[in-house]
């Protein structure tokens, strides 16, 4: 204490005792500096806060409080903070602090679902949820709208993102489709979009999807655009044989839809434009060509009883003209409790432009109008089509015999018209129907005939048998024999008797005579060929075919003359039998030396040669068939030669001129028919004309032109050979 | 005077009215405010050092809060991502049974600077009284204190490397965070404090019992 209170004379009076001021040092702006880094850092810590958000989900699979990320495109934008049940334990609910960044964009428009690895027919998704554990994605657009703090997560991905473009279109199928949420949607083969998750129609009869398709290719979409099932395999065994088509494997597991816009002139679609899903693309195609009716009519009817096969493909005729399609089929109870059991409602839509309603005037108008034409008689029955019946449609008819019955609206504004009977003869078609109409064919009756036409024939054997059978038949031959020697013996005589001399004038002058008829066939060949290049040119085949008709007729004749004859020999071969005398073969060789006697005079030539004119004219038309009967002729003459009764021969002959007459008679009328046949082939022509060259008819008429042309060819290859071998009208071709 | 004897018959520069310079050893005059020689400011004592520590070890303290409530480290693996404060990451270590880094990271982290605000603040509090203290154990603690003080950056350093080392994109990587740059700060600051002690002061309580 001395020490201080007394300093020693050296020390200085303290110079801090002076300074000594009891304000703080600057030196405490520190701490301060400090309060200030740590304020700003908690403030900064805080203020980057986003909004909490509550997220309900069905299971918590995954989530970890303060790791779950919440990523849009895969970017962190929250985290989720504590996860519990929500009230009631009937979900989990997460709770999600968002960035601040993204606070703004998360209003009632924002989308979350949870993203957990997924393995599709498409590849695997989400893989790297397998080492990061699941995430939630959150999906949302750029405009800052309402907040919001309370979601519920989707089930399933969205279909498309807010910010991916494309159009959004619904696609209704038909039930049944293999379409799984996903699905692609593929044009040309390749994926432009993808289905959503797909719901039941009200009445269970249709499948209603969203599917998004992506951006550039959803310029293709128009509404002529016609969607159908791409999904796995189509079998299709036709004429061509067997064709399997299998899409990509994708659709192919989980289905798909393509589209394609066969017709252009379609306009641009919005989103939630609805398509059909047909199920084949031949028919989507085939629906696309067909235009569609902006203002269709719908009209329903009832009908009381089961009809199997009606169903949404069912057409519906007028006249035999589809006029509509059934677009449902919906059982109602009958009002009245009835015990009839369930009548059926179908919905139709009509055609207006198919009914010959005019488009501009309104449905009560058009309702009008049908109520007019049921009191005239228009019903609606079910019918059937098709090779055995088995198709059902159902048909508006005029029946004015039918009972009086009005048009009625029900409360929901469906307008039935009135229904008739069935048209079907058995509606409970399938299987039984066909069956039906099977035994409905006059099977029985045929075979029946049949048997009679075969007992008739078993008849005419047994008469024949019995013929053949007959006393005698068995001497015949020995009958004949002594005929021969006598013959022998007969022509021993004659030849004695200068018979051969006379037989050898006669060939002579048959051989002039020949000569003559060669030349006559030449100018028939000419004719023929005149004839010909006339057909050719002036192509009246029908002419031709009728003229040919005619020869046939004319040749039936024929037919029954050489019948005549040949019962003729028949008779005269029986008389043989019967008479069998010399004496007879005698007069009959007396008779053939006056037949030479004739032949030489030249009179049997010219019958020739007459018979040969008109067989010219009837070769006109007719030389093959001639040619044949020709044969046949020859044959006959053999048979009658070898049968030794030359006798017949004459009579042979006198009856071919006789048939040859008539064909000449009718071979007359020839020019005349033909002429009409012309003028009948030159309005043919003029109708002809009329038809554009690319018509069908046209084609045709090519074609029957063309046929022409190869018959004419025949005729001429046939006078050809007639030319080279002239002969060969007699003795048929070699 | 309750003072020892052998203290007593101490002669201090100030006792004949002289300075020491601080920086180069000079003694001069206690008039003069310059050192001749280097220049540097001459104090015989400097009696604003009690308020620069409490200062400076007030402004640690402060920092040393979020240092320890907000995340060190931002570590990101294959698309997890995990924020880990100083004792978190401690805690971790020990689950995965790497005690001799945990505790190598708990001692430089927490202990060290815990440790040096106790004793600070105790040889803050301890300096202006006059009871009986041992002068000795004091300068002791603050020899032991402005050592052992620049080792608490250790932890600023190892997040300094692993978030210059480990930047392999998806897989891995790690960014500091806040309490990072307060964990350095709380270290710079408390350093300071240490630093700002006047170890002269010690003594002149031993002589005196009481600081002028």
């Amino acid at each position: 204490m001395n020490s201080s209170n007394t300093p020693s004379p050296h020390r200085l009076a303290s110079p801090v005792a002076e300074k000594r001021k009891r304000l703080p040092s600057l030196i405490w702006f520190m701490p301060l500096l400090a309060l200030a880094i740590s304020a700003w850092v908690v403030w900064n810590n805080y203020a980057a806060r986003g909004p909490l958000v509550t997220i309900t989900f069905k299971s918590a699979s995954g989530i970890v409080e303060g790791t779950t990320e919440v990523r849009i495109r895969d970017l962190r934008v929250g985290v989720v903070e504590r996860i519990g049940f929500a009230e009631g334990m009937t979900a989990v609910e997460a709770q999600i602090r968002f960035d601040k960044e993204v606070a703004q964009y998360v209003d009632t428009d924002a989308q979350f679902w949870l993203v957990e690895p997924t393995v599709t027919a498409r590849g695997v998704s989400g893989i790297g949820t397998l080492l990061s554990g699941v995430y939630i994605a959150a999906d949302w657009d750029g405009d800052p709208g309402v907040p919001a703090d309370k979601f519920s997560a989707l089930a399933i991905p969205p279909l498309s993102s807010k910010h991916e473009e494309g159009t959004r279109v619904i696609l209704r199928a038909r039930a049944g489709g293999q379409l799984a949420a996903g699905a692609p949607v593929l044009t040309s083969g390749i994926e432009v979009g993808r289905i959503g998750q797909p719901k039941l129609s009200e009445s269970g009869s249709m499948v209603t999807m969203e599917a998004f398709i992506f951006s550039p290719f959803n310029e293709r979409l128009t509404t002529k655009t016609r969607f159908w099932d791409a999904s796995g395999l189509s079998f299709n065994l036709g004429a061509q044989g067997l064709a399997l088509k299998v899409n990509s494997l994708a659709a192919l597991l989980e289905g798909g839809v393509t589209f394609g816009t066969p017709v252009t002139g379609g306009e641009a679609v919005t989103d939630a434009h609805v398509y059909d899903v047909f199920s084949s693309e031949e028919i989507a195609r085939a629906d696309a060509f067909e235009e569609k009716e902006t203002s269709n009519i719908p009209i329903s009817i009832l009908l009381s009883s089961d009809v199997n096969g009606l169903g949404l493909d069912t057409l519906v005729r007028f006249k035999g003209v589809k006029v509509g399609d059934v677009i449902d089929v919906v059982g109602i109870p009958p009002k009245s409790g009835s015990e009839e059991g369930v009548n059926l409602r179908i919905d139709m839509e009509l055609s207006r432009s198919r009914l010959g309603i005019s488009t501009e005037i309104s449905n009560n108008e058009v309702r009008e109008l049908l109520r007019q034409r049921v009191a005239n008689g228009l019903r609606a029955r079910v019918g059937s089509e098709g090779l055995f019946g088995q198709t059902v449609i159902l048909e508006l008819a005029n029946l004015s015999a039918a009972l009086p019955a009005e048009l009625t609206v029900d409360a929901d504004g469906r307008t039935f018209i009135p229904t008739v009977a069935s048209s079907a003869i058995d509606t409970d078609s399938g299987v039984d129907g066909l069956m039906e109409r099977v035994s409905q064919l006059p099977i029985e009756e045929l075979i029946n005939s049949a048997s009679l036409a075969l007992a008739s024939f078993s008849n005419l054997t047994a008469t024949a048998e019995g013929v053949l059978a007959a006393e005698g038949m068995d001497q015949i031959p020995e009958k004949i024999d002594s005929i021969l020697g006598e013959a022998r013996t007969l022509i021993t005589e004659v030849r004695e008797g200068g018979a051969i001399e006379n037989l050898n004038a006669t060939l002579s002058s048959a051989d002039t005579a020949l000569k003559s008829v060669n030349k006559e066939v030449e100018t028939t060949l000419s004719e023929v060929r005149r004839l010909i290049s006339k057909l050719s040119d002036g192509g009246a085949v029908e002419s031709l075919n009728a003229t040919l008709k005619g020869a046939e007729a004319a040749l039936k004749t024929v037919d029954g003359e050489v019948e005549k004859t040949l019962s003729e020999a028949q008779s005269l071969i029986s008389d043989l039998r019967t008479g069998g005398s010399v004496e007879n073969v005698n007069k009959t060789l007396a008779e053939v030396n006056a037949l030479f006697q004739d032949l030489r005079e030249g009179g049997a030539v010219e019958n020739l040669n007459a018979t040969l004119k008109s067989a010219d004219g009837a070769l006109q038309s007719v030389d093959g068939v001639l040619a044949d009967t020709l044969v046949e002729v020859q044959a006959l003459m053999k048979e009658l030669r070898e049968g030794g009764a030359i006798e017949s021969l004459n009579a042979t002959l006198k009856s071919a001129d006789s048939a040859l007459n008539s064909i000449d008679s009718a071979v007359s009328t020839l020019p005349e028919l033909a002429k009409r046949l012309n003028a009948t082939a030159d309005s043919l022509q003029a109708v002809v004309s009329g038809y554009d060259t690319n018509s069908r008819f046209y084609g045709d008429v090519r074609g029957v032109l063309n046929d022409i042309s190869s018959t004419a060819d025949s005729f001429r290859s046939l006078a050809r050979s007639i030319e080279r071998n002239p002969s060969s009208l007699i003795t048929g071709r070699r | 005077m309750g003072v020892t004897g052998h203290q007593q018959s101490l002669i201090t520069a100030r006792d004949v009215g002289l300075v020491a310079c601080t920086s180069c050893g000079l003694v001069a005059h206690a008039a003069d405010h310059v050192c001749s020689r280097c220049h540097a400011g001459l104090q015989s004592r400097d009696h604003k050092s009690l308020q620069r520590v409490w200062a400076w070890l007030i402004a640690g303290l402060i920092v040393y809060v979020p240092a320890n409530l907000y995340p060190m480290l931002r570590t990101t693996q294959l698309l997890k991502t995990q924020d880990s404060t100083i004792v978190g990451g401690v805690v971790d270590l020990v689950h995965h049974n790497a005690f001799a880094i945990a505790a190598i990271v708990f001692i430089a982290s927490v202990v060290i600077p815990v440790g040096k605000f106790l004793i600070i603040g105790y040889l803050a509090i301890l300096l202006p009284r006059t009871q009986n203290k041992d002068s000795h154990r004091l300068h002791k603690l603050h020899s032991a204190v402005e050592f052992i003080g620049r080792w608490s950056m250790i932890d600023v350093f190892v997040v300094a490397i692993l978030v210059a080392l480990v930047q392999f994109d998806v897989v891995a990587s790690i960014k500091p965070g806040p309490a990072a740059a307060c964990f350095a700060l709380s270290v710079i600051f408390t350093m300071l404090s240490a630093q700002a002690f006047d170890p002269r002061l010690i003594w002149d309580v031993a002589d005196q019992g009481k600081p002028e």
